[in-house]
């Protein structure tokens, strides 16, 4: 019997999702295995011997454990300092996943169509996922914990959640994925963001849905996407999992 | 304005024991003031800055003649930007490959990083500026390469691509040999994904906890002459404190990052470190003696020296 991936963290999490994309997309076994940070779990010597930094996502393969290393700024120790500092870690573990899993979401052997990829993991990464994570920290986050949503800052992302849709609309005009015609880890790494828009008080906030919408490539490439199995699945577990 | 190209097409010079850089053609650089750093940020999030920046500067490129002065192994703060290729790794032949392009300027510290992953596999390429002052960056041409109209760019043959590390890991790809393997790529899935997790570290705790010092104390007073703001200052070195602990930690048991030989995860800490070495707060990497001993290690690389040739250090 194959070992048991386990996953340390809870699916509600878009970084945490971002892992469980690339497991679902690669069809291998998982168990997400929750670990209760109200109960200061993640500093139990168990965890810890996991990841030295409390942290998650933590990813278990047999023998390999595989985390980011997060660099917790402790000067406002609130949950939501947490969550806004483990959103950044997931990269590297969807990139294990793929290379061992499902290489071809790397295109791993292809030089040219592994550059492509990297650049739309980059793009993804630097461009779209910071403008984003900083709407949603705003319209998720915030009202979770009681505090008032920063309209200027919204409106500000959204302007350059725009441009950045621009060059998307662009590049997808000529090309079905972001790397090109086939579908990769770039595009699978935009779905754990994107479906967090559909969890939220926002969900059909103009403001928010018509930068994707407006555009009618971007709003296929999504369609196509969201259509996919991983996708309704992550949405499941989003909705069903604890806070 | 169409803006001059220069390729160091003239002939190659025979090497000789002593001439590592024999291949340069120097730029002149026409300018009583050059004090500028010019990381990627500044050109697109400060547009105005970079003119400011390009008006303090007058590039005169002699195309085919010769440099009016001979190129000189300078480590003197000389801002030309160079138009090179890098010497063939002494190990490697390379001249069946062409030349690739970056498209950019040599201070940019994401151009830098590009740089330098050319001069450690020995590739041949040749440097293409992109003149801000006259929008380039913004032209149809630049921005058919990187649709955010930021540098660099890179091409070769028929592909192009933009994203800094996204091209350095083709480059690594592509001049990769038995010896040669800085993304581990071919030494099994746990090495590789060390060097994946130490690059993104890099991009996403290590650069934010350092890069506003580097704003702060050479970026805005310089562009700006505006004064330094000390509580940001503090609150990174703080954070950057947390940052060099954990690396610290690591590399006790590792000699570097990902293991015990260099990659491209230690390589990509080399631009913005460079220019953290010139603020004030360099000493803060003597409180991490392993971190200081693996910093000196990556400056004394010959690679490494080659691109900091092109980066002030005083401004």
């Amino acid at each position: 019997m194959a070992p048991v991936v386990k996953v340390y963290g809870t699916a509600k999490s878009w970084n945490i999702s971002r892992v469980l994309v690339s497991l679902e997309e690669a069809g291998v076994k998982y168990e997400v295995v929750a670990v209760d940070f109200a109960a200061g779990e993640h500093m139990s010597p168990a965890h810890l011997a996991r990841n030295p930094f409390g942290q998650v996502p933590v990813l278990e393969d047999g023998d390999f454990c595989l985390w980011e290393a997060i660099f917790h700024h402790v000067s406002s120790p609130s949950l939501i300092t947490y969550t806004f500092c483990l959103q950044q870690q997931s990269r590297a573990i969807t990139k294990y996943v793929c290379r061992k899993y499902k290489p071809e979401l790397l295109r791993v052997g292809n030089l040219e169509g592994s550059a492509m990829v990297d650049v739309w993991l980059e793009v993804e990464a630097h461009q779209y996922s910071p403008v984003m994570e900083a709407i949603l920290m705003e319209i998720r986050l915030r009202p979770i914990f009681g505090q008032q949503v920063d309209d200027r800052v919204v409106e500000k992302n959204i302007e350059k959640l725009k441009k950045v849709l621009g060059v998307y609309e662009s590049r997808l005009s000529s090309s079905k994925y972001l790397a090109g015609d086939f579908i990769s880890l770039a595009d699978l790494n935009h779905v754990s963001t994107m479906l967090c828009l559909g969890i939220t008080t926002y969900f059909l906030h103009p403001q928010i849905i018509t930068p994707h919408y407006d555009q009618p490539h971007v709003r296929a490439w999504w369609d196509d996407l969201r259509a996919r199995p991983v996708a309704r699945k992550m949405s499941d577990l989003m909705n069903t999992s604890g806070p | 304005m169409a803006y001059p190209r220069v390729t160091s097409s003239s002939a190659r010079s025979s090497s000789s024991a002593s001439a590592t850089r024999s291949r340069l053609t120097k730029v002149d650089v026409d300018s009583t003031i050059f004090r500028a750093v010019s990381p990627e940020v500044l050109f697109f999030h400060y547009p105005w800055a970079t003119r400011v920046w390009c008006s303090l500067l007058t590039l005169r490129i002699n195309g085919d003649q010769p440099p009016k002065h001979p190129p000189t192994q300078t480590t003197e703060q000389s801002l030309a930007p160079i138009i090179a290729t890098s010497v063939e790794h002494p190990s490697h032949s390379r001249t069946n490959m062409s030349p690739v392009k970056v498209f950019g300027h040599p201070m940019s510290t994401n151009v830098a990083r590009v740089l330098l992953c050319l001069e450690e596999v020995g590739a041949e390429y040749e440097l293409v500026p992109v003149d801000f002052l006259a929008g380039e960056h913004s032209s149809p041409q630049h921005v058919q390469r990187n649709p955010f109209g930021k540098i660099p760019a890179f091409q070769d043959g028929e592909l192009v691509l933009f994203e800094s590390r996204a091209i350095a890991k083709y480059i690594l790809r592509k001049y990769k040999t038995a010896d040669l393997d800085l993304l581990r790529e071919s030494s099994g899935i746990e090495e590789s994904s060390m060097v994946d997790v130490w690059t993104e570290v890099e991009a996403q705790q290590y650069y934010p906890a350092m890069s506003p010092v580097v704003f702060e104390c050479i970026i805005f007073p310089v562009m700006r002459g505006a004064a330094t703001n000390q509580t940001v200052v503090d609150e990174s070195l703080d954070r950057l404190r947390g940052v060099l602990g954990v690396y610290e930690a690591r590399l006790e048991k590792s000699r570097y990052l990902a293991g015990d030989s260099v990659s491209f995860a230690d390589l990509n800490h080399f631009p913005f470190t460079f220019y953290f070495m010139a603020t004030p707060y360099a000493s803060l990497f003597d409180e991490f003696p392993k971190v200081k001993a693996w910093w000196e290690g990556l400056m004394a690389r010959p690679a490494v020296q080659r691109v900091c040739k092109n980066m002030p250090t005083e401004f």
